[in-house]
């Protein structure tokens, strides 16, 4: 083997697979076509447009800078590849009475808008990549309960009394353990601020006691990173073409 | 000594002495400081692993937070570490074989304080947090640096590099030697494998795609593994084993097979790491297939290593560095079997985003095989470089026995029942998923007690070798060996 024989093998046993997983995916998943709804098949017409709500690449950037991704994975993983659809709430909403099976596995346009998926490293923590969709779920029923009580009907329930989704994901990045006593997560406790309460005291200032008059706010940061993780909802309708629901409506 | 000393023997020597003058304080520098980074890294590591079972240990100061720690964890351990000794190893390795002493070893020095300035700032950036002046830690596995380290790392690496380059242009005698090819191989490896995750991955991470570039993260990692840290290794052993036993290297054939096997193979591997995720599925069985058929490289080399040593049994157990290379061929076989068995598409359900499916292989790999190398090079290395033998058995004997056990733990709770007990429960959707997380509790101490072996082991290792780089070592014409024997030659 002489050494040019040797730099010629080389350039072309890497450039090879350089060409083919990585160079030209990448130039290929720049400018994926948007599927679109089939009227016969999807019994509507439009493009395929999901809903993103929340800071969502400003908060992807702190999701990773604290190191989130290490414990929790935001993927529904088709069923060649897990068990993630059957999971309750991981891919999905399975079976509510009032809003049906909104499971799905994740597509492309789940993660419009960061520059990086946090696909995840393990499971550690629960998968994220439908918390907006839970959080949403247990404050309607939250709310029904707190109705129930006061024995009134949900849309009179006053706002104070309503569940209080922003202030409940704030409250597990201070200090995860105050819902669940067992939970390895880590407390955020530097993104939030302490202060003294004047007058009525800060609105989104956490349910906690604290010494001598004080208050803990959540800080811009928590914020940003609430929005963030309220915005993952990563279920619902998709057109046919890329919808693998072994429910799937066949064509009428 | 019985035979004549030719004058060709004597002109040897003293080439290889100035070889070994010339180079000096960088190899040294990069071996001391990267010892350094190691035992840095492995105290993250082991609080890290604390917090993953007692998420109150060390309070709740979000410098220790585990997002944080576990991030400059791998961090040091694979920029501080594992690239520094891979810089020791190959500038010294290299002007040996080309025969060539350095002329530029300040230029290296100098320029290693910068690999090293920028480790510090990266490490720091990561530990301080979203908001930090320099910016945060990214949260992407092995990049986990702020996006302006790459570039900076990258112009060392040629500062570096390119004089080892020039020395095999320039190199004596013609023939080219098996660890010639897999150094040549890793420096063109590395800046190819660099540049293209950090270019796809963080400049222009606007214009791609998120998805993909999570799959090419996933790439990044496997190819530095494969691509850099496995060719070094590899090219210290084919050097390590023939020199210590006395030996020519079994089968050139072997070695070529090996060679050219892990150049095709190894950089389509990777994306299995990423398998279900909206990317061509093609890529992620790609990546599958490759990871299982890493076994043919690793197996060509290792049989071509052992069968060299074999026989030899009283050089394994004398020479610290033939004992601390055959403990990484063994580290290598089992990578290569555990990373097949993780791969396999019916196995990674379970592995994929279990504990340990991809954080203890790529212990297994780091430490169990290119660390042991390392060591092996190191303890074979520095006495030639600082004319001085290793102060004390006691010492060496500590840190491979520490270390062996250390990452056979680790690699048995992370990486085999960490995976399949933990992907088990997770897979298992008709149990909780709380369930998933109690079996969890086991393996994580499991990790913490491994890490802290092996943390004590190369606290001692980094003090070790601070105090040869000092001269402090033994003048001493006979190697340092593992047993006690009676010398049969009276020292005056």
């Amino acid at each position: 083997m002489t050494v040019k024989t040797f730099f010629i093998g080389l350039i072309a046993s890497f450039a090879l697979p350089w060409l083919a997983v990585v160079a030209v995916p990448y130039a290929t998943m720049r400018a994926v076509e948007i599927p679109q709804f089939d009227l016969s098949k999807d019994g509507k017409e439009g493009a395929y447009t999901p809903v993103k709500s929340g800071h969502v690449t400003f908060g992807s950037t702190i999701y990773g800078a604290e190191g989130c991704a290490q414990c929790h994975s935001q993927l529904a993983r088709p069923t060649y590849a897990g068990n993630d659809l059957g999971r309750p709430d991981l891919a999905g909403i399975a079976k509510d009475p009032d809003i049906g099976d909104t499971r799905r596995e994740s597509n492309l346009w789940d993660y419009a808008g960061e520059p990086f998926a946090w696909i995840g490293e393990t499971r550690m923590g629960p998968d994220l990549g439908n918390f907006g969709r839970r959080m949403e779920i247990l404050a309607l029923k939250e709310n029904k309960v707190r109705a129930e009580e006061l024995g009134i009907k949900v849309v009179d329930l006053p706002q104070a009394e309503k569940f209080n989704i922003v202030t409940s994901v704030n409250l597990h990045l201070y200090d995860p353990r105050i819902g669940n006593y067992s939970s390895i997560c880590q407390s955020n406790k530097s993104l939030f601020e302490t202060k003294k309460v004047y007058g009525q005291g800060a609105v989104n200032a956490l349910p906690i006691e604290s010494n001598d008059g004080q208050q803990i706010i959540p800080g811009e940061k928590v914020l940003t990173l609430t929005s963030y993780l309220l915005g993952l909802k990563r279920d619902g309708e998709v057109p046919s073409s890329i919808n693998y629901s072994r429910n799937k409506k066949s064509s009428k | 000594m019985a035979s004549e000393i030719t004058s060709q023997q004597v002109e040897d020597n003293v080439l290889r002495s100035q070889i070994d003058r010339s180079l000096r304080h960088p190899v040294m520098f990069f071996f001391t400081s990267g010892a350094a980074w190691l035992a840095v890294s492995l105290i993250l590591g082991v609080i890290a692993s604390a917090k993953s079972h007692s998420p109150g240990f060390l309070g709740e100061c979000s410098f220790f937070n585990y997002g944080r720690v576990f991030q400059a964890h791998m961090a040091t351990f694979i920029y501080g570490w594992g690239a520094q000794a891979a810089f020791g190893v190959i500038i010294w390795l290299m002007a040996r074989l080309s025969r060539q002493e350095s002329k530029k070893s300040g230029i290296i020095l100098a320029i290693g304080h910068f690999w090293n300035f920028a480790i510090s700032l990266g490490t720091l950036c990561i530990l301080m947090g979203p908001g930090f002046i320099l910016g945060s830690g990214t949260g992407k596995a092995w990049m986990y640096f702020p996006d302006w380290v790459w570039p900076v790392l990258l112009v060392c690496y040629f500062g570096i590099g390119i004089w080892s380059v020039i020395a095999f242009r320039v190199r004596r005698g013609g023939h080219v030697y098996i660890s010639q090819w897999y150094l040549m191989a890793a420096l063109f490896w590395f800046p190819w494998v660099f540049l293209t995750g950090n270019i796809f991955i963080n400049t222009f991470a606007d214009a791609g795609n998120g998805v993909m570039a999570a799959g090419i993260n996933a790439w990044f990692r496997s190819a530095m593994l494969f691509l850099f840290f496995t060719p070094v290794a590899i090219a210290s052993a084919y050097y390590i084993t023939p020199k210590v036993t006395g030996r020519p290297v079994y089968s050139y054939k072997l070695a070529l097979l090996g060679f050219w096997s892990l150049a095709v193979i190894g950089p389509w591997a990777g994306m299995q790491k990423v398998m279900g995720a909206p990317i061509p599925s093609f890529l992620q069985f790609a990546g599958a297939g490759a990871a299982v058929l890493f076994i043919i490289p690793a197996l060509c080399v290792a049989v071509n290593i052992l069968k060299t040593a074999t026989g030899k049994t009283s050089a394994v157990a004398h020479s610290p560095s033939l004992r601390f290379t055959m403990a990484g061929i063994i580290g290598l076989i089992a990578t290569a079997v555990v990373g097949g068995l993780l791969a396999l598409p019916g196995a990674l359900r379970y592995t994929q985003f279990a504990f340990g499916g991809t954080y203890g292989y790529e212990i297994l790999a780091l430490y169990g095989f290119f660390s042991m190398s390392m060591f092996g090079a190191i303890y074979f290395i520095v006495p030639r470089v600082t004319n001085r033998e290793w102060i004390s058995v006691g010492l060496i004997r500590q840190h491979f026995w520490l270390s062996l056990y250390g990452v056979v733990f680790i690699g048995l709770f992370c990486c085999i029942l960490g995976a399949f007990m933990h992907g088990y429960a997770l897979e298992t959707f008709t149990v909780p998923a709380e369930s998933a997380q109690d079996r969890l509790y086991a393996y994580t101490v499991g990790v913490t007690t491994g890490w802290v072996f092996v943390a004590v082991a190369n606290v001692f290792f980094c003090l070790h070798l601070l105090l040869m780089w000092l001269r402090l070592g033994r003048r001493s014409s006979h190697p340092t060996l593992l047993q006690h024997h009676t010398p049969t030659i009276p020292v005056a």
